[in-house]
């Protein structure tokens, strides 16, 4: 998958990661999607997407101990929502995207969903550690 | 966390009065589910009318309920909205759940 470039003109958010940081965040990187013009369905899938990505941050790479995250916001010219997620917390295990595999259902798992559904529903992520701190770069779809 | 229960026949039906089913709220839902859950019949139908949004937090929250009502009961969906939906169907954890398109 080609990695997204970063956003053109973007936004910035500064977002605290914490369950209610993530929410009062979502709210506002939602009401800017529908002002950019992205469709219902779109918006949709693109809340899920962030809401897993800053969930993780806040779970895994801060442990549940706070800890800021950068969010950056923007349209490429091809209209397609981009976005830039900085945190300074510990990096990716072996430094990789985690398992893009939905865990199997009938094991009645109580997680391992996160990572699946932002893969199923994003056009494309990327990751790579810079010094202490983690980027993930995604592309949001836009139908 | 705001959980209404209601009978309706010989099931027990849990309206998650809270627009969203996310980690913000999910060990409250637990919590309280567990409460709901002590002398519950053998049906228990979450009614989830009221939620538009749900991420695997959530999710994972839901099947931890359906664990905690063990072998003998069940736990039914009902009413999912499209976010709800979505997610429900992706993890394919609607072939696992009974799903009902209105709450009785």
């Amino acid at each position: 998958m080609p990695k997204p470039p970063e956003p053109r003109g973007a936004t910035r958010h500064r977002i605290e990661a914490c369950p209610e940081g993530v929410r009062a965040a979502l709210g506002a990187i939602m009401a800017e999607l529908a002002a950019g013009g992205l469709a219902e369905g779109a918006r949709r899938d693109a809340e899920i997407v962030l809401a897993e990505v800053l969930t993780n941050i806040a779970r895994h790479a801060y442990g549940g101990a706070g800890g800021p995250v950068r969010l950056a916001l923007g349209f490429g010219r091809d209209g397609a929502a981009v976005c830039s997620v900085i945190d300074w917390g510990r990096p990716m295990p072996g430094g990789a995207l985690p398992s893009a595999l939905m865990p199997d259902p009938h094991h009645r798992p109580e997680g391992g969903f996160g990572w699946p559904l932002i893969r199923l529903l994003s056009a494309g992520v990327g990751y790579d550690r810079l010094g202490r701190r983690n980027r993930l770069r995604l592309r949001l779809r836009t139908a | 966390m705001q959980i209404s229960v209601r009978r309706e026949g010989a099931a027990l039906v849990a309206q998650l009065d809270e627009a969203r089913l996310d980690a913000a709220v999910a060990i409250q839902f637990k919590d309280r589910m567990r409460e709901i859950a002590a002398g519950a019949p053998e049906r228990v139908i979450l009614d989830l009318s009221r939620v538009e949004f749900l991420d695997s937090s959530g999710l994972g929250a839901v099947i931890a309920v359906m664990k905690m009502l063990g072998p003998d009961r069940r736990l039914e969906l009902a009413a999912l909205g499209p976010a709800v939906e979505r997610v429900v169907r992706l993890t394919r954890m609607d072939t696992v759940f009974t799903i009902h398109a209105e709450a009785p």
